[in-house]
């Protein structure tokens, strides 16, 4: 039994701003769940692997520069936002392409998407597998691994740092996009009405291969921010991370975007304390009984539901 | 049969390429033949069914003398328990339309149970339990778990029900590697032994398959039976109604979340049981036999082979199960590409033929999207429904 | 006390109030109609009171059993039973066993029964197909029995529909724009059809949007208008009620016929 005195007691500052942080990251890949899933009513089971695709190209691009000492100057790090982000949103666009839209063309039902959705997570995840192989790869350090200043006796690290200002401001610019501009609008609008939005005319496809773009480029924001928090990388890397953060966008209301940010951040905090009391081994049973938790008893989550709706 | 004098490459090209072939020509032949012979078949169902099954169970049982080797009956054994899973997980997803991604839970407690039950464990009981005693337990414990995890689940839609299985399917899994005084952790547990037979020379021995098989094998034709039965009954039009309009049966009287309960514990029980026979005879448990992926298996050998079909069901066991044993020959890096075929194979499914190798004849329409399926909807154009527990009654909201 | 007895029914999702404490009652053996503009909640009625959503407020009473808080299936086998106002027959199985399953709900239905079959449990499903023919024939569609449900027509559909409702062997049978999309030949039909289903003794309540069938067939006629009920009584005299004449038409619209 935990000792709950001291780990939810004088042990908790010790957890929060890491969890804060992993739960940030679980965030941004939630918010790729939750815009698909508000436009498609799917639920993207390969978007696991468009976070592992950002992961293993934000590792290739940083070994490019990587001196011998696998650490990469921090400017690059910044630098290498821009290939990771494309080249998730480009393995985001391909999946639609390849084993969505055949099926939106031929009509087909909700379980045939949710199967092609598996297959393509499993495809994906393999094909990195016989190119990579089943060890751990290092992801290539930017920061000088000691915490950046203490809040009292709690060291805060600077990856963590980083984590949530990247956060923010992806989120605030998400926000702004899909509230302002009118390709916002026009995502807005499929979510609540397909049939009337086509009417309208609003160029479905794109509407959909947009929002796919977007979910995409979160998901390698985050892949680069998870290889500079863990430091590692493998072929199945996204599978936890993804159900986790697919908890965090049904925990916040799947299809609202401010859910998606409001249950990472609770998930990641939750998992983080969690660990403190139960070890390490049992945290990622929280995660998983928070889902079929949420899931029986307030499905609509925290926010309740819909892109569509007020975000 | 003597190996080709080629590279392996060209060799897995020359499988791949034969594989594409074979497909191809099935696939035209049962284009020409196909209606004719499922017509023919269903309008002499009276004697059609008991004859080919008659058919099947001669084969089953050749299997014995035609296969000397041990490995191969082994295989077998394999096999058939495969089908049983895929037997049970066709009930849930392909009869009530319940898309279930956790199925490998149920396995993995009918084969800890087995474990556990048999003193192999850290947990030791008073009676010395064989496979035939622990069996209904077992069955009688998934299909516990079945309903008190289908209870407050299966009013949900299918997608969220999909995540909330697999949640679960994580948790048995992560407690079976967390709850060390029950079962070893990740060490699993071993030295599970064969059941006993009543008579003297108990055949049950360990270097000895031949035994589990049939004795899988006739548990499974039980099963198809009773399967069928149940299919053939107002329960099964009842599943086909929740299926295709699950609003419009409720208004018809039809009990959909009782119904739907009894598909995941029927699905659940059957799982269990293959778990039992599973442990007995491989002798040997850990978390790592009951991981998502073989969920993930299960589903494909239902949907490759036809979902809501139960001939499908073998089928798709049987291929998925043989075609890497018939691919040993070929270099190891194929073999580690076999999940991605895997993956491919079920995204070209949905695609091209949903209905898979062997349809039933309702599924085949649904699943190619000529159909409405409330509970599971089709996609575009459809109005996003606003309320995750039920689907509101679409364009009828206040007239 | 009359079959149906609704007091004060009231709906709200979210910030809609679609019902508004509605009182309605249908004695039995009665053909009662129910109309009003499109969106002021008639199908809402038909929804809240057989349970497929709970009402916000409000009691419904049928045969002296309150609905209210039960699943449409318990409500089914109280018997109510209804047709949907966008058709809702299972697509791929034939018009017979659509009948089928209305026929089910007569009958007690336990899983493993269904695996081992004994006396009653046979009985009840040697008879079901016969029973579910006589009730196609009855509605006049006997011959396309083996049908698939989608590739029937539409007003074949309308029929098969019936059928499966009255399969479930209601008191009450609600039926919605059962005239919708029919040419005149084809309402007359299922106005015949209506009165044998009333004379055989099933009460009846009828939303419609075609005041000829309504007019045709109702004796009592109530108005709903935005989730309230403005009129009720006799079709002529509601017809020509002032309330009833804006709610279709607009303030001040002149008196006129509604026609089909």
């Amino acid at each position: 039994m935990p000792d709950w005195g001291t780990c939810l007691g004088s042990e908790l500052q010790f957890r929060v701003v890491g969890g804060l942080s992993t739960g940030s990251i679980y965030a941004l890949i939630a918010l790729g769940y939750t815009l698909v899933y508000g436009v498609l009513q799917l639920i993207n089971f390969a978007h696991s692997e468009v976070f592992m695709s950002g992961i293993l190209a934000g590792m290739l691009f940083l070994n490019v520069f990587a001196g011998g000492d696998q650490t990469v100057a921090p400017f690059l790090f910044v630098v290498a936002f821009l290939p990771t982000m494309a080249a998730a949103a480009g393995v985001a666009v391909a999946l639609e392409r390849v084993a969505y839209r055949p099926l939106r063309r031929r009509g087909a039902s909700r379980l045939a998407y949710l199967i092609s959705a598996i297959g393509a997570s499993f495809f994906m995840s393999n094909l990195v597998l016989l190119w990579r192989g089943r060890e751990f790869e290092n992801f290539p350090r930017s920061i000088d691994p000691a915490p950046l200043f203490n809040i009292g006796r709690v060291p805060i690290q600077t990856a963590d740092i980083v984590v949530l200002i990247v956060m923010v401001i992806m989120m605030v610019g998400l926000d702004r996009f899909v509230q302002r501009t009118r390709t916002g609008k026009g995502i807005r609008a499929v979510a609540q009405d397909v049939e009337t939005a086509g009417l309208m005319g609003v160029d479905i496809n794109r509407m959909v291969t947009i929002t796919f773009v977007i979910g995409g480029m979160l998901a390698g924001a985050a892949g680069l921010l998870y290889g500079l928090k863990f430091g590692v990388m493998r072929f199945d890397i996204g599978f936890l991370p993804g159900i986790k953060a697919f908890t965090a966008a049904v925990l916040g209301g799947i299809g609202n975007i401010r859910g998606a940010m409001l249950g990472g951040m609770t998930l990641g905090l939750m998992e983080s304390i969690g660990a403190g009391c139960f070890g390490n081994a049992w945290k990622d049973v929280i995660a998983f009984v928070l889902l079929v938790g949420v899931l029986m008893f307030r499905p609509t989550g925290i926010l309740g539901e819909g892109v569509g709706q007020k975000a | 049969m003597t190996p080709l004098a080629l590279g392996p490459w060209p060799r897995v090209g020359l499988v791949f390429g034969g594989f594409a072939v074979a497909i191809w020509l099935l696939a035209m032949l049962e284009r020409r033949i196909g209606e004719p012979v499922r017509r023919f078949y269903d309008s002499n169902e009276r004697w059609a069914f008991p004859s080919s099954f008659m058919l099947f169970i001669v084969g089953g049982a050749a299997v014995v003398p035609a296969f000397s080797d041990k490995v191969q009956i082994e295989l077998a054994f394999i096999v058939g328990v495969f089908a049983l899973l895929s037997l049970g997980l066709n009930v849930v997803v392909g009869f009530a339309g319940l898309l279930d991604l956790g199925y490998v839970a149920f396995f993995a407690i009918g084969a800890y149970t087995m474990g556990v039950l048999s003193n192999a464990g850290p947990i030791q009981i008073p009676w010395d339990l064989s496979m035939w005693q622990v069996l209904p337990a077992a069955v009688a414990i998934t299909l516990l778990a079945g309903f008190l995890l289908g209870a407050p689940t299966l009013r949900l839609r299918g997608d969220y029900l999909a995540i909330v299985t697999l949640g679960f399917g994580e948790i048995v899994r992560i407690v079976a590697q967390n709850l060390e005084p029950v079962t070893r952790g990740s060490k699993g547990i071993i030295g599970i032994p064969p059941p006993k037979v009543p008579f003297e020379g108990t055949p049950f021995a360990v270097d000895n398959p031949t035994p589990f098989y049939l004795t899988t094998f006739a548990f499974l034709l039980i099963m198809i039976l009773v399967i069928r039965r149940l299919n053939h009954s107002r329960v099964g039009r009842y599943w086909a109604a929740i299926r295709e309009d699950e609003v419009a049966a409720e208004a018809m009287g039809v009990p959909t979340l009782k119904y739907k309960l009894w598909a995941f514990a029927i699905g659940a029980s059957t799982s269990g049981f293959a778990g039992v026979i599973y442990a007995s005879r491989v002798g040997f448990i850990s978390p790592e036999s009951f991981q998502l992926i073989t969920s993930i298996t299960i589903l494909a050998m239902v949907v490759l082979g036809g979902l809501g079909s139960i001939a499908g069901a073998l089928v798709g066991a049987a291929i998925i199960q043989m075609v890497p044993e018939v691919l040993r020959s070929l270099p190891a890096q194929v073999q580690d590409a076999r999940y991605l075929i895997f993956g491919a194979i079920l995204v070209a499914m949905m695609i091209f033929r949903p209905q898979g190798v062997i349809p039933s004849r309702r599924r085949a329409a649904e699943l190619k999207g000529e159909v409405m399926e409330a509970g599971v909807t089709a996609m575009p154009g459809e109005a996003p429904p606003a309320d995750v527990i039920r689907e509101p009654i679409s364009g009828e909201e206040g007239t | 006390m009359a079959l149906l007895e609704v007091r004060g029914l009231t709906k709200t999702f979210g910030g809609l109030q679609a019902l508004r404490d509605v009182d309605l009652s249908v004695e039995e053996g009665q053909i009662k109609g129910l109309i009003g503009p499109n969106g002021a909640g008639k199908t809402t009625f038909f929804n809240a009171v057989t349970g497929v959503y709970p009402p916000t407020e409000g009691t419904v009473v049928f045969d002296g059993r309150s609905t209210v808080g039960r699943k449409p299936h318990q409500v089914t086998r109280l018997g109510i039973a209804r047709t949907f106002q966008n058709i809702r027959l299972f697509p791929t199985m034939s018009a017979l066993e659509n009948v089928m399953v209305g026929v089910d709900a007569r009958h007690r239905i336990s899983v493993p029964g269904a695996i081992v079959r004994l006396g009653r449990a046979r009985r009840e499903d040697r008879e079901t197909p016969g029973q579910a023919h006589e009730l196609l024939k009855y509605v006049g569609i006997g011959q396309l029995a083996n049908e698939l449900a989608k590739n029937l027509s539409y007003g074949d559909q309308r029929r098969v529909e019936i059928a499966r409702a009255l399969g479930t062997r209601p008191k009450l049978l609600f039926l919605d724009e059962p005239a919708a999309g029919m040419n005149p030949n084809e309402k007359a039909s299922l106005m015949r059809l209506i009165r044998q289903i009333l004379d055989s003794g099933i009460t009846i309540l009828l939303i419609e949007h075609d005041m000829k069938v309504v007019m045709g067939i109702c004796e009592e006629v109530a108005v709903l208008d935005f989730g309230q009920k403005i009129a009720e009584g006799k079709p002529e005299v509601v017809q020509r009620n002032p309330k009833v004449i804006e709610a279709y038409l607009g303030v001040g619209a002149a008196v006129g016929e509604e026609g089909a």
